[in-house]
Formats: structure tokens, sequence, C-alpha cells
């Protein structure tokens, strides 16, 4: 494998680790396969195409108040609607958040309209050269920021009163509602943080590449195979996951060429998934 | 709790009843239903693509705009009397089962005389329901080719791919280039041919094939084509792919500082959003099906109505698209005098229609329409060819 493959795939798989990130803490901790995960990320691309397409704002200003404005819609919804429907039957959940996905599309299409969008920003088609190899600006801005908060999610979760309550409604609810967490709100607040974390990831997608209004799935799938690749509750190894898989895609391609790259990723999924169900990284990073 | 769930999920059903009954609603948007040979309106139908995946709004316009030009002037004259003429339209969701059973029901429960197409594989699958219930079908957004031999009830006026090919190498010859040509498509049956045809026919015209890569759907990485590009010196690039794709190679190729002189994105450049690339998309040639300057027929009327709910041509393109379609087959019923299928199919073969892209004459069912070259400045298109109505050709200053 050449350098620039393998600078190509860490780098890419940056982006790969931020929209899984989002997905393995919703699941470690409330148990949800949240389908609608492609639409929360896809939701900031156009949550910041307000501020840089209509207002001129540079993609990475508007980053904070798309992450905060997904937040704000995703709380009532899990509050009001998701964890309501995780006290009863299994399948409620996950077809809510597939109603929701599908409910998130029409929205997007009525109000963006259908034509792809992309988010213009100097560092979006800019390139620099690091020990002889070109890089693409974005997506090393985006390796930065996945690291950023991976490590802030990492820290939240294991060093504030507030990470404690959610390890504790994660690891028995009813013992922690026993102890006074108010669950239904730490429930809340995780799929806010981590449809903020979504939103990040959209709007760095945005940037590097375009969106659409379906434009949530392909990027729904990529997470659930960084999640599968992690295990779940290690954030360090979402990030690792996600560096794997961008590697695996960069190595398939220069391998076997363009047609391959998906039939190798998912492949090495489902050996993942048939080996090692518990993931590739979860004794190796604590999350 | 479990009886607050279960409300719950009563009350999601509930909401899935009231869109899916909100979209029903949304599909009667001009109809009273009614036989055809009752001496009440004519009914015409289409089952087409309006929301999900595929939104063809426009050509819809394009079938209102007949059809209100039509009863304008007081209907058509069948069996000595002019009849007002009904349009119903029916979203089929970009489902194309949805789209088979549509196209039923008009034939059997609306008794539609005539159907109008959707876009690209629904036009192929709605050929068999056609032929099946020997009602005629008009379609475009169907490049000719790729028309299926069928029973004789489908009629396709649309461009050929192989002048679109020819047209952009003879572009791309007047630009200063050393012919040696990149070509990327998608790596579906249908993005295979098209490479194989641009191939051939750049061949053909002089140029020289210097590499050609074939991706997946969907992808992001474009640095082995870039390198390919690189290596090659390839100063000619025809991608042919699914927009979000060229809007990611695009972007990669600045990077990654690979320069090529003349670039055209067949389909991807068509979508108005590539404008959302600024000032990168600039000088990116596009294939048209239209153009406002080339002196076609109805461009004022097309303009006039549609130019301040459309602002650019690809959009325009796609009324004008649907304005053809719809009038060659109410020209046929007028020809026909008559509401009876096989009356109107057979004035279908000799129609002589002369419409918003141009001259109509159908071999095999199908009916070519010219091909225009535009180019993209400042988030709009430009048409470059023919140089008759055209302005010259820009250099591709959004890669260089």
């Amino acid at each position: 494998m050449t350098l620039d493959v393998l600078a190509a795939g860490i780098l890419s798989g940056g982006l790969y680790a931020l929209i899984g990130l989002g997905i393995s803490l919703v699941f470690g901790v409330l148990g949800l396969m949240n389908l609608a995960h492609g639409e929360l990320v896809i939701a900031g691309a156009y949550l910041a195409s307000l501020l840089v397409v209509d207002s001129g704002w540079d993609p990475l200003l508007a980053l904070p108040l798309a992450m905060a404005g997904v937040a704000l819609i995703a709380y009532p919804l899990q509050r009001y609607l998701l964890t309501p429907l995780l006290r009863g039957d299994k399948s409620a959940p996950l077809v809510g958040t597939f109603g929701l996905s599908l409910l998130a599309q029409a929205l997007f299409q009525g109000v963006f309209g259908t034509h792809p969008k992309s988010l213009p920003a100097s560092y979006a088609d800019s390139g620099i050269s690091v020990l002889g190899l070109r890089i693409q600006t974005i997506y090393l801005i985006a390796f930065a920021l996945t690291t950023v908060l991976c490590a802030a999610t990492h820290l939240v979760l294991t060093r504030t009163r507030a990470g404690s309550a959610v390890r504790a409604a994660s690891a028995d609810p009813a013992t922690a509602a026993v102890l006074g967490i108010n669950v239904s709100t730490v429930y809340a607040m995780t799929f806010a943080g981590a449809a903020a974390l979504a939103a990040a990831g959209g709007v760095l997608t945005g940037v590097a590449q375009s969106f659409t209004p379906t434009s949530g799935l392909p990027l729904l799938l990529t997470g659930m195979a960084v999640m599968a690749l992690a295990g779940i509750g290690s954030v360090g190894g979402v990030l690792l996951a996600g560096i794997a898989l961008g590697v695996l895609q960069s190595a398939s391609v220069q391998l076997f060429g363009g047609g391959m790259r998906d039939v190798v990723v998912y492949l090495a999924f489902f050996l993942v998934l048939a080996v090692r169900p518990q993931g590739l990284f979860r004794k190796a990073a604590t999350g | 709790m479990i009886r607050s769930t279960s409300r719950r999920i009563h009350a999601l059903g509930a909401a899935a009843l009231l869109a899916a009954t909100a979209g029903c609603a949304g599909n009667a948007s001009s109809s009273s239903g009614g036989k055809n040979d009752d001496g009440g309106p004519i009914v015409i139908g289409t089952s087409i693509s309006l929301s999900g995946t595929t939104v063809l709004n426009q050509i819809r316009d394009g079938y209102l705009l007949a059809v209100q030009k039509v009863n304008a002037e007081g209907g058509l004259e069948v069996g000595g009397k002019k009849r007002k003429v009904e349009l119903k339209v029916l979203d089929n969701r970009s489902d194309t089962n949805t789209m088979v059973q549509q196209v039923r029901s008009l034939a059997l429960t609306d008794h539609v005389v005539g159907l109008l197409g959707s876009c690209c594989q629904q036009n192929i699958d709605m050929q068999g329901q056609a032929d099946a219930l020997k009602v005629p079908l008009v379609m475009g957004a169907l490049p000719v080719e790729l028309l299926p031999k069928g029973k004789g009830y489908t009629w396709d006026s649309f461009q050929s791919l192989a002048d679109g090919a020819k047209d952009f190498y003879t572009v791309a010859a007047g630009a200063k280039t050393d012919k040696k040509t990149l070509i990327v498509t998608n790596n579906d049956a249908q993005g295979i041919s098209t490479g194989k045809l641009w191939g051939a026919t750049g061949k053909k015209a002089g140029f020289t094939i210097a590499a050609t890569k074939a991706v997946p759907t969907g992808t992001t990485d474009f640095s082995d084509v870039i390198k390919a590009g690189k290596s090659s010196h390839a100063q000619v690039l025809i991608a042919a792919m699914a927009p979000p794709d060229c809007f990611a190679m695009w972007k990669q190729m600045k990077a990654l500082a690979y320069k090529p002189k003349v670039a055209v994105g067949v389909q991807c450049a068509q979508t108005p959003g590539w404008g959302s690339l600024g000032k990168l998309g600039d000088g990116t040639l596009v294939q048209l099906n239209w153009s406002d300057t080339a002196g076609l027929p109805e461009t004022n009327l097309i303009v006039s109505k549609y130019g301040k709910k459309y602002t650019n041509l690809t959009d325009l393109g796609s009324v004008a698209l649907g304005l053809h379609e719809a009038t060659i087959l109410l020209d046929a019923i007028k020809s026909a005098g008559s509401t009876d299928a096989d009356a109107i199919n057979k004035a279908l073969a000799k129609s002589t229609t002369v419409s918003a892209q141009g001259p109509v004459k159908f071999v095999d069912n199908k009916s070519v329409t010219p091909t225009f070259i535009g180019q993209w400045e400042g988030g709009a298109i430009k048409q470059v060819w023919p140089a008759k109505g055209g302005s010259p050709l820009a250099s591709l200053t959004g890669l260089g």
C-alpha cells in the first residue's frame, strides 16, 4: 500500500468515525438503533446551508450552531416520542426512527428541494502538501475535529457527573431511577448529544462532498459499519474503527479497483460480526 | 406504560394514514374521471414521480402547459365537436410498483386515451404496461437508444446518446488540448455502456482515450481516478456519474491539483445544484435538451410562464420536454379525430408535430430531438453549441 492511499484512508476515516460516534452512543446508552441517524447528519448540513449559502457564513462558524440546532430538534423527539416507545415492544422504537427518517426526508424535500447542495468554503477544494503527499484540506480539518469531539465525548462520559448518570442509566436504568437519576432526561440528553455529533458530520460532509434529502441512508450504513467494527461503548474504538474502514476502502480501491470498494468493506463488516461480534476495538479502548 | 406506548403507536399510525391520505389527495390534481366516449372531456394521464428520490415537477408543469394551451383554444376537435382535455396526474413517489398500479388504474378505471411518461428507468418499465394495455404512451427523458423494442404503443421523443457524445467532441476539438481523454463513469450497466459509447465516439473524433475508470455510485474518494488522469496527462475529462459523485470528484480534483482543460459532467452537471459549487463549477460543460437562445418553438411561452418559477436552463428544459411530449399526444388525438387508442397510435406514427423541442418524425417509435452543449459560468448555464444562438467556449476556470 502506498503512502498516499494510507493517508487518504486515514483522513476519510475521520469523517466516518464522526458519523459512527452518534449511532454508537445512542445504541450503547439507550439500546436504540436509530435509523434516522443519517437524516440527523443531513439536517446539520441543511441547517448550516441556511447560514453558509444564504448568509455567507464560513461553514466552520456555522457548525456549532448547526450542532445546537439539531440537538434542540432531537431532544423533544427522544423525550416525548422515542423514550416512551422504548418501554414497550422492542420493534416500536425501531419503527419509530424509521418513520422519523421518512418524515425528515419529506421535510427536506419540501423545504430545500431535491437538487444536490454543497457548502462552499476555501478549504473545500484546496489541498496541502505534507511529506510529499497532496492532501485535501477539508479531510484534514474533519480528522482533527473528529479527534477533538471523540476526546470531548470520552471526557464527558468518564469525568463528569452527567457522564456518570449516562453510564448508570445505560448499565441499569431501573436502579439508576431508584438512585434519583431522571433516566428519561438522560436518554434525551444523550440523543441530543449524538444528534449534535451527527450534525457536525453533516456540515463536514456538505463541505467535502454534497448532500440531498436522500443522502442519509448511505451515511447511516457507514455509521453502522463503524459501530459494528468498534464494538459498543468504546469512543476510542469508534475513532479507530472509522480509520480502519477508511483505510480498508482506500486499499481495496487500490488493489481491486473502485468497483470492489463496497464489497470489500461489507465483507469485512460481516466477517467481524461473525468472528468477533463484540467489535474489533472493545478491549483496545475504554470509553 | 403499555397503554401509553400503544397510544403512541396508534398516533404514529394515524399520522402515517394522514400522510398517505394527503399524498392521495395530492394526486387528484385535475380529474373528474369519466369515459372518453361520452362527449365529456378527453382524459389523458400520467404516472410521474413527484416525490421520493426523483422529483419531476418541471415535466409535469410542461404537461399542464400543453393542456392549458389546448383548452384555451376551446379543446380538441374530435368527432366533429370540440372537447376539453383533462390531464390526470398521479405521483408514483419514485416507486415502480406504484407506477405500474397507477398506469393500470389510469387505463382501466379512468379510461385514459393516452399516457405521458415519467423519466429514465421508469419509462422503460412503463413501456410494458402501455403495450399490455394497448394505450399509446408518449415519453421523453429516455435517450432513444435505451428504448427497448416493444409492441408499438410507446413513442419516445428525446435526445440520442450518440449525438450528445459527438457534439461534445466537436466542442472539445475547438479547445486547445492534447486530445488525451479520461472517462469516468459509474460501474452499473448503463455507466459501462455510456463509457464504451463515449470512448468509441472519441476515437472516431480523433481523441485518445488515455484512461477509463468505473466507480460505484456513492464514491467519495476519487484519488485513484485523479491519479490516472494525472499520470496519463489527460486534458479532456468526461464524467458520467450521479451528481453527488461529481461534486466530490470536482472538489478533490481541485485539491489534488489535477487540471484538465475541458470537462463535461454528463448527467451530473445538469442539476441546477451544480451552481452551489460556486467558482469551482465554472467552465464545466453540460449536455442540454433545450436552450432559450436556440430559437426553438414555444420558447417565449415557456419563459414567460415559468421563467420566474424556474430560473435555470435545465429546469426550463424539463418544462419544454413536458410540453413537447404532451403536444405530440394531443396533436395525435386531433389528427386521429377520435379517442380510439389504435387510431391515436396510428396518428402518432405519422406525427409531424413541431413543438418545444423541434420537429417530430418517428422512426421505429423514436424521434430524435436536438442536443445542446452548455457551459456553467457564474452559477448559470449558457449555450456554447451549436454556435448559432450560442456563446464562445470559455476556459475551464473552476479547475484551473
